[in-house]
């Protein structure tokens, strides 16, 4: 009797509406009850995840991170990984999460989740002093007498091609080689990711180089998380909706101004 | 027994050891497009310009260029199954396709037992007015009143939204959309309250110069495309690649796809 009795409870306790299941197995259920959360992140993409001169990793990304795990009352494990097989160590568990300027692509979420974009970026253009009365937009840059130059091989080339149907391109295999030709005067303009370009304005550029910062490109930056756990994605999204609407503390916003307007961590880095 | 038992408490072990849930995703409509290779899009076409068929019998419209997008961008083939709007929900229940992408407005109802992704556009309820009235009236309110007629479509939002919004005015109700509207082109009615894209279409043919459009819009009506409950990841990925023809201004998808859809009108010739 009492063993039937427990047989209807149990039965019971499979009434409860939702998918107490899908709870227990979330990756947020997991980095409570093991009081840490695991990061996968390549360092090597300014501003967002890089080494510092001895070695430590820093970036917008890791003061994100930290500021995840505070809310979650866990400690932080940060887990460098090579970015062609970051999203695999994602999938076989390796790591909690990607937290490593990501961009948000359809081919990528048929594979993994993604929360709100945390950061926009997108490909802007570097030209010539001398054309910054000529050249206004984009447009103005797409005739046969100018050169423009990118990196072979990323969103850069891609979006250069995309947009200069008439003007002449010409890829370099490092974005240093291509800014480089802009420079010296050899080309007219360089097309590269935003933040690289911010940098590169303040520093090298700063005078002879006029940055057009509006993006050719839309470049949602994005967490990846395993697919099948909605109830993290419902924490992530509060959490950074949290972050980008208080003012108070306003955390976005200094992430924002510490990373990618202001330069002062180049010092710790080189 | 003790082996049974053994390997039944290994079973759950086992499945519990994978983080997240992993059947989620196995049951998910996403992971079974993958692994068909094939995106089923239900659609009712005759709803301008969503869908609706050309002189030759092919299926045209918005709908049908969203839907290819999204097959590309799934790397997979696109097949539409033509549906009637009345069975249409009960289909996708039945899993006679994957996925609806008809026109169809969110509604809290309808959400009850779907689930609707962001809206991929917005569209409401406006009014076509007699030219000989346009001094008169400026806003859809100076039109409440009794010396005036407004004509609607039966049964469509367009007379619940004139029934609500016009309590002194007489309201008319026809069959069809070109019934209703003539009756303000020959002057017998002084307005006509539909679909905003249609209205639009119309006043670039046989409304030009003869009615006024007052396009701001009566209703607030999101469309969305439709999935079956319980598919997180799917919506997930609806989302993302909703945002990306949005904001992405390089390919410009939506705005290319309003373009050739709203504003020109070059594709009447195709089904007229």
């Amino acid at each position: 009797m009492k063993r039937l009795v427990l047989v209807l409870t149990l039965l019971v306790s499979s009434v409860f509406a939702d998918d107490i299941n899908l709870w227990k197995k979330s990756t947020l259920n997991q980095i409570l009850q093991k009081g840490e959360m695991r990061v996968c992140m390549e360092p090597g993409y300014m501003p967002f995840e890089m080494k510092d001169k001895k070695g430590r990793i820093i970036g917008y990304d890791v003061d994100m991170a930290k500021r995840m795990t505070k809310e979650m009352g866990v400690k932080l494990k940060l887990l460098p990984t090579s970015w062609d097989g970051i999203i695999a160590a994602l999938v076989t568990n390796k790591c909690d999460i990607i937290m490593s300027g990501m961009t948000i692509t359809q081919q990528r979420n048929l594979k993994v989740n993604f929360a709100d974009p945390y950061v926009v970026v997108g490909q802007t253009i570097l030209v010539k002093k001398e054309l910054a009365g000529k050249i206004k937009t984009a447009k103005d840059l797409d005739k046969p007498e100018f050169t423009v130059v990118t990196k072979l091989g990323v969103t850069g080339e891609v979006a250069t091609r995309k947009f200069f149907k008439k003007a002449k391109i010409i890829t370099f295999e490092t974005e240093a080689d291509g800014a480089a030709e802009v420079l010296n005067g050899k080309a007219d303009a360089f097309v590269y990711d935003q933040p690289y370009n911010i940098l590169f304005m303040s520093d090298k550029g700063k005078g002879k180089l006029v940055h057009l910062d509006k993006p050719l490109t839309y470049e949602p930056l994005g967490w990846a998380i395993r697919k099948g756990d909605p109830d993290f994605l419902n924490w992530l999204n509060n959490f950074l909706r949290q972050v980008k609407g208080d003012k108070v503390i306003d955390f976005h916003e200094k992430l924002n101004k510490k990373w990618l307007q202001d330069t002062a961590w180049l010092k710790r880095v080189q | 027994m003790i082996k049974k038992i053994l390997l039944a408490f290994l079973l759950i072990v086992s499945t519990n050891v994978f983080a997240d849930d992993i059947n989620l995703w196995k049951k998910s409509t996403l992971n079974k497009i993958l692994q068909k290779g094939e995106l089923t899009v239900a659609l009712e076409p005759g709803y301008l310009p969503f869908e609706m068929k050309d002189k030759k019998g092919r299926i045209i419209g918005y709908d049908v260029d969203i839907a290819k997008a999204m097959a590309k961008a799934m790397g997979v083939k696109l097949k539409i199954e033509e549906t009637a709007f009345d069975g249409i929900i009960a289909g996708l229940l039945t899993n006679k396709y994957d996925i609806i992408i008809s026109g169809m407005t969110i509604t809290q109802q309808r959400n009850l037992k779907v689930n609707f992704s962001d809206s991929y556009i917005v569209v409401g309820q406006t009014v076509l007015l007699n030219n000989k009235l346009k001094n008169e009236i400026k806003k859809t309110k100076d039109l409440d009143n009794p010396k005036y007629t407004v004509t609607a479509v039966l049964g469509q939002t367009g007379e619940i939204a004139a029934r609500k919004f016009f309590k002194k005015a007489k309201v008319i109700t026809f069959e069809t959309e070109s019934e209703a509207v003539s009756e303000v082109l020959n002057g017998r009615a002084s307005a006509f309250v539909n679909d905003q894209p249609y209205n639009t279409v119309f006043m670039d043919s046989k409304g030009k110069g003869k009615l006024t459009h007052l396009d701001k819009p009566l209703t607030y009506e999101p469309l969305a495309f439709a999935i079956r409950k319980g598919d997180p990841d799917f919506l997930n990925w609806l989302n993302n690649f909703l945002r990306q023809i949005r904001e992405d201004k390089v390919v410009n998808l939506q705005e290319r796809l309003y373009k050739k859809w709203f504003v020109d009108t070059k594709w009447l010739r195709k089904v007229q």
